[in-house]
Protein backbone atom coordinates (compact mmCIF):
# COMPACT_ATOMS: atom_id res chain seq x y z
CA UNK A 1 0.00 0.00 0.00
CA UNK A 2 1.10 3.51 -0.65
CA UNK A 3 0.96 4.94 2.83
CA UNK A 4 0.98 3.70 6.32
CA UNK A 5 -2.40 3.95 7.96
CA UNK A 6 -6.13 3.84 7.39
CA UNK A 7 -6.37 7.60 7.85
CA UNK A 8 -4.07 8.29 4.92
CA UNK A 9 -5.06 8.52 1.28
CA UNK A 10 -4.41 5.21 -0.41
CA UNK A 11 -4.25 4.48 -4.12
CA UNK A 12 -7.17 2.56 -5.58
CA UNK A 13 -4.81 -0.12 -6.87
CA UNK A 14 -3.61 -0.73 -3.32
CA UNK A 15 -7.17 -1.00 -2.03
CA UNK A 16 -7.94 -3.54 -4.74
CA UNK A 17 -4.87 -5.49 -3.78
CA UNK A 18 -6.07 -5.55 -0.18
CA UNK A 19 -9.48 -6.85 -1.28
CA UNK A 20 -7.70 -9.62 -3.20
CA UNK A 21 -5.81 -10.50 -0.05
CA UNK A 22 -9.05 -10.58 1.93
CA UNK A 23 -10.42 -12.99 -0.68
CA UNK A 24 -7.50 -15.23 0.18
CA UNK A 25 -8.38 -15.14 3.87
CA UNK A 26 -5.88 -12.48 4.96
CA UNK A 27 -6.98 -11.16 8.38
CA UNK A 28 -4.49 -8.28 8.38
CA UNK A 29 -5.86 -6.91 5.10
CA UNK A 30 -9.41 -7.22 6.45
CA UNK A 31 -8.54 -5.31 9.62
CA UNK A 32 -6.95 -2.57 7.56
CA UNK A 33 -9.95 -2.20 5.23
CA UNK A 34 -12.30 -2.29 8.22
CA UNK A 35 -10.50 0.61 9.85
CA UNK A 36 -10.30 2.53 6.57
CA UNK A 37 -14.00 2.23 5.71
CA UNK A 38 -15.84 1.83 9.01
CA UNK A 39 -16.36 5.57 9.52
CA UNK A 40 -17.57 6.56 6.01
CA UNK A 41 -19.81 3.50 5.74
CA UNK A 42 -21.24 4.19 9.19
CA UNK A 43 -21.90 7.84 8.27
CA UNK A 44 -23.68 6.78 5.08
CA UNK A 45 -25.77 4.18 6.88
CA UNK A 46 -26.62 6.62 9.67
CA UNK A 47 -27.88 9.02 7.03
CA UNK A 48 -29.99 6.31 5.41
CA UNK A 49 -31.53 4.53 8.40
CA UNK A 50 -31.36 7.49 10.84
CA UNK A 51 -30.84 5.20 13.86
CA UNK A 52 -27.26 4.94 15.15
CA UNK A 53 -27.67 1.52 16.75
CA UNK A 54 -29.11 0.12 13.51
CA UNK A 55 -26.27 1.75 11.56
CA UNK A 56 -23.79 0.09 13.96
CA UNK A 57 -25.15 -3.35 13.14
CA UNK A 58 -25.46 -2.69 9.41
CA UNK A 59 -21.81 -1.61 9.29
CA UNK A 60 -20.87 -4.94 10.81
CA UNK A 61 -23.01 -6.76 8.26
CA UNK A 62 -21.40 -4.76 5.45
CA UNK A 63 -17.92 -5.62 6.69
CA UNK A 64 -18.86 -9.29 7.05
CA UNK A 65 -19.99 -9.16 3.43
CA UNK A 66 -16.58 -7.72 2.53
CA UNK A 67 -14.96 -10.70 4.25
CA UNK A 68 -17.23 -13.30 2.70
CA UNK A 69 -17.66 -11.77 -0.73
CA UNK A 70 -14.24 -10.27 -1.47
CA UNK A 71 -13.68 -12.86 -4.19
CA UNK A 72 -16.76 -11.51 -5.98
CA UNK A 73 -15.32 -8.00 -6.22
CA UNK A 74 -14.88 -7.75 -9.96
CA UNK A 75 -13.08 -4.41 -10.05
CA UNK A 76 -15.79 -2.82 -12.19
CA UNK A 77 -16.21 -0.15 -9.53
CA UNK A 78 -13.89 1.34 -6.95
CA UNK A 79 -13.56 -0.42 -3.62
CA UNK A 80 -15.38 2.41 -1.84
CA UNK A 81 -18.36 2.46 -4.22
CA UNK A 82 -18.54 -1.34 -3.98
CA UNK A 83 -18.72 -1.11 -0.19
CA UNK A 84 -21.23 1.75 -0.26
CA UNK A 85 -23.31 -0.39 -2.62
CA UNK A 86 -23.25 -3.31 -0.18
CA UNK A 87 -24.12 -0.98 2.70
CA UNK A 88 -27.00 0.45 0.68
CA UNK A 89 -28.48 -3.00 0.09
CA UNK A 90 -28.30 -3.68 3.83
CA UNK A 91 -30.02 -0.37 4.58
CA UNK A 92 -32.73 -0.86 1.95
CA UNK A 93 -33.46 -4.34 3.34
CA UNK A 94 -33.76 -2.84 6.79
CA UNK A 95 -36.05 -0.03 5.62
CA UNK A 96 -38.20 -2.54 3.76
CA UNK A 97 -38.58 -4.62 6.92
CA UNK A 98 -39.47 -1.44 8.75
CA UNK A 99 -42.21 -0.67 6.23
CA UNK A 100 -43.53 -4.19 6.60
CA UNK A 101 -43.77 -3.76 10.36
CA UNK A 102 -41.08 -6.34 10.97
CA UNK A 103 -39.27 -4.32 13.63
CA UNK A 104 -38.97 -4.56 17.37
CA UNK A 105 -40.62 -2.11 19.76
CA UNK A 106 -37.23 -0.77 20.80
CA UNK A 107 -36.41 0.29 17.26
CA UNK A 108 -39.74 2.03 16.82
CA UNK A 109 -39.38 3.76 20.19
CA UNK A 110 -35.98 5.10 19.14
CA UNK A 111 -37.11 6.45 15.79
CA UNK A 112 -36.23 10.11 15.47
CA UNK A 113 -39.03 12.55 14.85
CA UNK A 114 -38.35 13.59 11.27
CA UNK A 115 -39.88 17.05 11.66
CA UNK A 116 -37.96 19.51 13.84
CA UNK A 117 -40.01 21.72 16.08
CA UNK A 118 -39.69 25.52 15.87
CA UNK A 119 -37.63 25.26 19.06
CA UNK A 120 -35.27 22.87 17.30
CA UNK A 121 -34.70 25.43 14.58
CA UNK A 122 -33.92 28.14 17.08
CA UNK A 123 -31.74 25.94 19.27
CA UNK A 124 -29.53 24.63 16.46
CA UNK A 125 -26.32 26.50 16.99
CA UNK A 126 -25.25 26.25 13.38
CA UNK A 127 -26.75 25.83 9.96
CA UNK A 128 -24.92 22.49 9.74
CA UNK A 129 -26.77 21.15 12.76
CA UNK A 130 -30.08 22.32 11.37
CA UNK A 131 -29.27 20.84 7.97
CA UNK A 132 -28.42 17.54 9.66
CA UNK A 133 -31.83 17.61 11.29
CA UNK A 134 -33.69 18.68 8.16
CA UNK A 135 -32.03 15.93 6.12
CA UNK A 136 -34.15 13.47 8.11
CA UNK A 137 -37.23 14.93 6.47
CA UNK A 138 -36.02 14.13 2.98
CA UNK A 139 -36.76 10.89 1.17
CA UNK A 140 -34.10 8.20 1.46
CA UNK A 141 -33.20 8.74 -2.22
CA UNK A 142 -32.60 12.45 -1.62
CA UNK A 143 -30.70 11.88 1.63
CA UNK A 144 -28.31 9.44 0.08
CA UNK A 145 -27.53 11.41 -3.06
CA UNK A 146 -26.83 14.55 -1.02
CA UNK A 147 -24.62 12.60 1.35
CA UNK A 148 -22.65 10.82 -1.36
CA UNK A 149 -22.12 13.97 -3.43
CA UNK A 150 -21.44 16.48 -0.65
CA UNK A 151 -19.90 14.47 2.15
CA UNK A 152 -18.14 11.66 0.27
CA UNK A 153 -17.53 13.80 -2.82
CA UNK A 154 -18.30 10.94 -5.18
CA UNK A 155 -18.61 11.67 -8.90
CA UNK A 156 -21.90 11.32 -10.78
CA UNK A 157 -20.74 7.99 -12.20
CA UNK A 158 -19.72 6.68 -8.79
CA UNK A 159 -23.06 7.64 -7.24
CA UNK A 160 -24.87 6.00 -10.17
CA UNK A 161 -22.88 2.85 -9.43
CA UNK A 162 -23.74 2.90 -5.72
CA UNK A 163 -27.45 3.60 -6.13
CA UNK A 164 -27.71 1.50 -9.27
CA UNK A 165 -29.45 4.00 -11.55
CA UNK A 166 -28.57 6.03 -14.69
CA UNK A 167 -26.32 9.07 -14.36
CA UNK A 168 -29.07 11.42 -15.59
CA UNK A 169 -31.29 10.16 -12.79
CA UNK A 170 -28.54 10.95 -10.30
CA UNK A 171 -28.25 14.50 -11.65
CA UNK A 172 -31.98 15.24 -11.54
CA UNK A 173 -32.40 13.51 -8.19
CA UNK A 174 -29.62 15.68 -6.80
CA UNK A 175 -31.24 18.79 -8.25
CA UNK A 176 -34.57 18.07 -6.54
CA UNK A 177 -32.87 17.03 -3.30
CA UNK A 178 -31.05 20.39 -3.18
CA UNK A 179 -34.26 22.22 -3.99
CA UNK A 180 -36.20 20.42 -1.27
CA UNK A 181 -33.49 21.03 1.31
CA UNK A 182 -33.38 24.73 0.44
CA UNK A 183 -37.16 24.90 0.85
CA UNK A 184 -36.94 23.27 4.27
CA UNK A 185 -34.19 25.69 5.28
CA UNK A 186 -36.32 28.62 4.17
CA UNK A 187 -39.26 27.26 6.17
CA UNK A 188 -36.97 27.06 9.19
CA UNK A 189 -36.11 30.71 8.83
CA UNK A 190 -32.79 30.25 7.05
CA UNK A 191 -32.95 31.96 3.69
CA UNK A 192 -29.66 30.56 2.43
CA UNK A 193 -27.50 27.78 3.72
CA UNK B 1 -28.39 20.75 -23.76
CA UNK B 2 -30.98 20.34 -21.03
CA UNK B 3 -32.17 17.27 -19.17
CA UNK B 4 -35.51 15.53 -19.70
CA UNK B 5 -37.01 17.97 -17.19
CA UNK B 6 -35.61 21.10 -18.89
CA UNK B 7 -33.07 21.93 -16.23
CA UNK B 8 -29.89 23.35 -17.75
CA UNK B 9 -27.16 20.72 -17.67
CA UNK B 10 -24.73 23.26 -16.17
CA UNK B 11 -27.01 23.72 -13.18
CA UNK B 12 -27.33 19.96 -12.74
CA UNK B 13 -23.54 19.69 -12.69
CA UNK B 14 -22.94 22.42 -10.10
CA UNK B 15 -22.56 20.08 -7.07
CA UNK B 16 -19.80 18.17 -8.82
CA UNK B 17 -18.21 21.35 -10.11
CA UNK B 18 -17.89 22.45 -6.48
CA UNK B 19 -16.43 19.11 -5.38
CA UNK B 20 -14.04 18.97 -8.33
CA UNK B 21 -15.53 15.75 -9.70
CA UNK B 22 -16.21 16.81 -13.28
CA UNK B 23 -14.32 15.85 -16.40
CA UNK B 24 -12.24 18.57 -18.02
CA UNK B 25 -14.87 18.99 -20.71
CA UNK B 26 -17.75 19.27 -18.23
CA UNK B 27 -15.79 21.69 -16.11
CA UNK B 28 -15.08 23.95 -19.11
CA UNK B 29 -18.74 23.86 -20.00
CA UNK B 30 -19.82 24.95 -16.51
CA UNK B 31 -17.20 27.70 -16.44
CA UNK B 32 -18.38 29.04 -19.79
CA UNK B 33 -21.95 29.16 -18.51
CA UNK B 34 -20.83 30.81 -15.27
CA UNK B 35 -19.05 33.56 -17.17
CA UNK B 36 -22.27 34.32 -19.04
CA UNK B 37 -24.92 33.91 -16.35
CA UNK B 38 -25.15 35.99 -13.14
CA UNK B 39 -28.00 33.70 -12.01
CA UNK B 40 -25.77 30.66 -12.29
CA UNK B 41 -23.02 32.45 -10.34
CA UNK B 42 -25.51 33.13 -7.54
CA UNK B 43 -26.57 29.48 -7.68
CA UNK B 44 -22.91 28.48 -7.39
CA UNK B 45 -22.40 30.60 -4.27
CA UNK B 46 -25.50 29.04 -2.72
CA UNK B 47 -24.28 25.63 -3.78
CA UNK B 48 -20.96 26.08 -1.98
CA UNK B 49 -22.70 27.04 1.27
CA UNK B 50 -25.12 24.14 1.05
CA UNK B 51 -22.31 21.69 0.39
CA UNK B 52 -20.36 22.83 3.44
CA UNK B 53 -23.48 22.63 5.62
CA UNK B 54 -24.31 19.07 4.53
CA UNK B 55 -20.70 17.88 4.62
CA UNK B 56 -20.22 19.16 8.16
CA UNK B 57 -23.65 18.19 9.53
CA UNK B 58 -23.06 16.14 12.66
CA UNK B 59 -23.43 12.39 12.37
CA UNK B 60 -23.01 9.73 15.06
CA UNK B 61 -19.58 8.22 15.51
CA UNK B 62 -19.17 4.51 14.84
CA UNK B 63 -18.62 2.25 17.84
CA UNK B 64 -15.14 0.97 18.70
CA UNK B 65 -15.69 -2.40 17.06
CA UNK B 66 -12.82 -4.86 17.04
CA UNK B 67 -12.63 -6.35 13.53
CA UNK B 68 -11.45 -9.62 15.05
CA UNK B 69 -14.87 -9.99 16.67
CA UNK B 70 -16.40 -9.87 13.20
CA UNK B 71 -13.91 -12.44 11.94
CA UNK B 72 -15.01 -14.66 14.82
CA UNK B 73 -18.62 -14.18 13.83
CA UNK B 74 -17.77 -15.02 10.23
CA UNK B 75 -16.04 -18.23 11.27
CA UNK B 76 -18.97 -19.24 13.47
CA UNK B 77 -21.50 -18.59 10.73
CA UNK B 78 -19.82 -20.49 7.90
CA UNK B 79 -22.34 -22.53 5.95
CA UNK B 80 -21.89 -26.02 7.50
CA UNK B 81 -24.47 -26.82 10.20
CA UNK B 82 -23.68 -25.98 13.82
CA UNK B 83 -21.28 -28.42 15.34
CA UNK B 84 -19.86 -29.42 11.97
CA UNK B 85 -16.40 -28.05 12.50
CA UNK B 86 -15.59 -29.79 15.77
CA UNK B 87 -16.39 -33.31 14.59
CA UNK B 88 -14.51 -32.66 11.36
CA UNK B 89 -11.45 -31.50 13.22
CA UNK B 90 -11.87 -34.42 15.59
CA UNK B 91 -11.92 -36.69 12.58
CA UNK B 92 -8.74 -35.09 11.31
CA UNK B 93 -7.07 -35.48 14.68
CA UNK B 94 -8.27 -39.07 14.87
CA UNK B 95 -6.82 -39.73 11.45
CA UNK B 96 -3.51 -38.20 12.44
CA UNK B 97 -3.39 -40.42 15.51
CA UNK B 98 -4.29 -43.52 13.51
CA UNK B 99 -1.70 -42.68 10.86
CA UNK B 100 0.93 -42.07 13.50
CA UNK B 101 0.13 -45.37 15.20
CA UNK B 102 0.23 -47.17 11.87
CA UNK B 103 3.64 -45.73 11.11
CA UNK B 104 4.98 -46.95 14.44
CA UNK B 105 3.45 -50.41 14.24
CA UNK B 106 3.88 -51.12 10.57
CA UNK B 107 7.18 -49.48 9.73
CA UNK B 108 9.88 -52.15 9.53
CA UNK B 109 12.55 -51.59 12.10
CA UNK B 110 10.63 -48.90 13.91
CA UNK B 111 12.31 -48.06 17.19
CA UNK B 112 11.41 -46.01 20.23
CA UNK B 113 13.49 -42.83 20.46
CA UNK B 114 13.81 -40.23 23.15
CA UNK B 115 13.15 -36.61 22.33
CA UNK B 116 16.85 -35.83 22.59
CA UNK B 117 17.88 -38.44 20.08
CA UNK B 118 18.45 -37.21 16.54
CA UNK B 119 15.25 -37.73 14.59
CA UNK B 120 15.41 -39.65 11.35
CA UNK B 121 14.62 -37.55 8.32
CA UNK B 122 11.43 -38.77 6.74
CA UNK B 123 10.45 -36.85 3.63
CA UNK B 124 6.85 -37.41 2.72
CA UNK B 125 5.41 -35.44 -0.15
CA UNK B 126 2.13 -33.89 0.89
CA UNK B 127 -0.57 -32.76 -1.48
CA UNK B 128 -3.05 -30.08 -0.51
CA UNK B 129 -6.57 -29.52 -1.75
CA UNK B 130 -9.09 -26.72 -1.18
CA UNK B 131 -12.42 -28.38 -0.59
CA UNK B 132 -15.99 -27.24 -0.04
CA UNK B 133 -18.27 -29.87 1.43
CA UNK B 134 -21.89 -30.18 0.38
CA UNK B 135 -24.06 -28.41 2.90
CA UNK B 136 -26.23 -31.33 3.92
CA UNK B 137 -23.43 -33.88 4.25
CA UNK B 138 -23.55 -35.59 7.63
CA UNK B 139 -20.62 -35.54 9.99
CA UNK B 140 -20.42 -39.31 9.77
CA UNK B 141 -20.26 -39.22 5.97
CA UNK B 142 -17.52 -36.58 6.00
CA UNK B 143 -15.56 -38.46 8.63
CA UNK B 144 -15.81 -41.66 6.62
CA UNK B 145 -14.78 -39.90 3.41
CA UNK B 146 -11.75 -38.32 5.05
CA UNK B 147 -10.73 -41.66 6.57
CA UNK B 148 -11.19 -43.48 3.28
CA UNK B 149 -9.13 -40.93 1.36
CA UNK B 150 -6.56 -40.55 4.15
CA UNK B 151 -6.92 -36.79 4.30
CA UNK B 152 -6.54 -34.37 7.18
CA UNK B 153 -7.80 -30.83 7.62
CA UNK B 154 -4.91 -28.37 7.99
CA UNK B 155 -6.68 -25.00 7.63
CA UNK B 156 -10.12 -23.45 7.46
CA UNK B 157 -12.79 -22.47 7.23
CA UNK B 158 -11.75 -19.84 4.68
CA UNK B 159 -14.08 -16.94 3.88
CA UNK B 160 -15.79 -18.96 1.17
CA UNK B 161 -16.33 -21.91 3.52
CA UNK B 162 -13.53 -24.00 2.01
CA UNK B 163 -11.08 -26.14 3.99
CA UNK B 164 -7.52 -27.00 3.11
CA UNK B 165 -6.95 -30.76 3.28
CA UNK B 166 -3.61 -32.51 3.13
CA UNK B 167 -2.64 -36.03 2.20
CA UNK B 168 0.41 -38.10 1.48
CA UNK B 169 -1.61 -40.25 -0.90
CA UNK B 170 -1.58 -37.81 -3.82
CA UNK B 171 -4.18 -38.11 -6.51
CA UNK B 172 -5.50 -41.40 -5.18
CA UNK B 173 -6.92 -39.44 -2.26
CA UNK B 174 -8.30 -36.88 -4.67
CA UNK B 175 -10.19 -39.55 -6.62
CA UNK B 176 -11.50 -41.25 -3.50
CA UNK B 177 -12.73 -38.02 -2.00
CA UNK B 178 -14.35 -36.91 -5.23
CA UNK B 179 -16.30 -40.17 -5.42
CA UNK B 180 -17.43 -39.91 -1.82
CA UNK B 181 -20.44 -37.67 -2.52
CA UNK B 182 -19.62 -35.18 0.26
CA UNK B 183 -17.63 -32.78 -1.92
CA UNK B 184 -19.08 -29.71 -3.58
CA UNK B 185 -15.82 -28.36 -5.02
CA UNK B 186 -12.24 -29.58 -4.88
CA UNK B 187 -9.03 -28.19 -6.34
CA UNK B 188 -5.32 -28.73 -5.79
CA UNK B 189 -3.73 -25.75 -4.12
CA UNK B 190 -0.19 -26.18 -5.45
Amino acid sequence: MAEGGPGKRVAEADLRHLVEKVAGGDHVAFRWLFRRFQRPVHAYLSRLVRLPHIADELVNETMLELWRGASRFGGRSTVSTWLFGIARHKAIDHLRRMRNGDLGEETIANMPDPAPTPEDSVSKSSVSELVGCLMNQLSVEHREVLHLAYREELSVDEIASVVDCPVNTVKTRMFYARKRLKTLLAESGVEEA
Amino acid sequence: MTSQVDIPEEELLLPWYVSGQLTQEERARVERALSESPALRRALAEERRLQVAVATAPLPEPPATNPDVLLGRAAAAVSPPPGWLKPALAAAVLLAVVEGAALIWLAPGAVYRTASAPAPKIVVEQTRYAVQFVEDASVAAIRAALAEAELGIVRGPLPDGAYILETAQGDQAFDRLRRSGVIRTIARTD
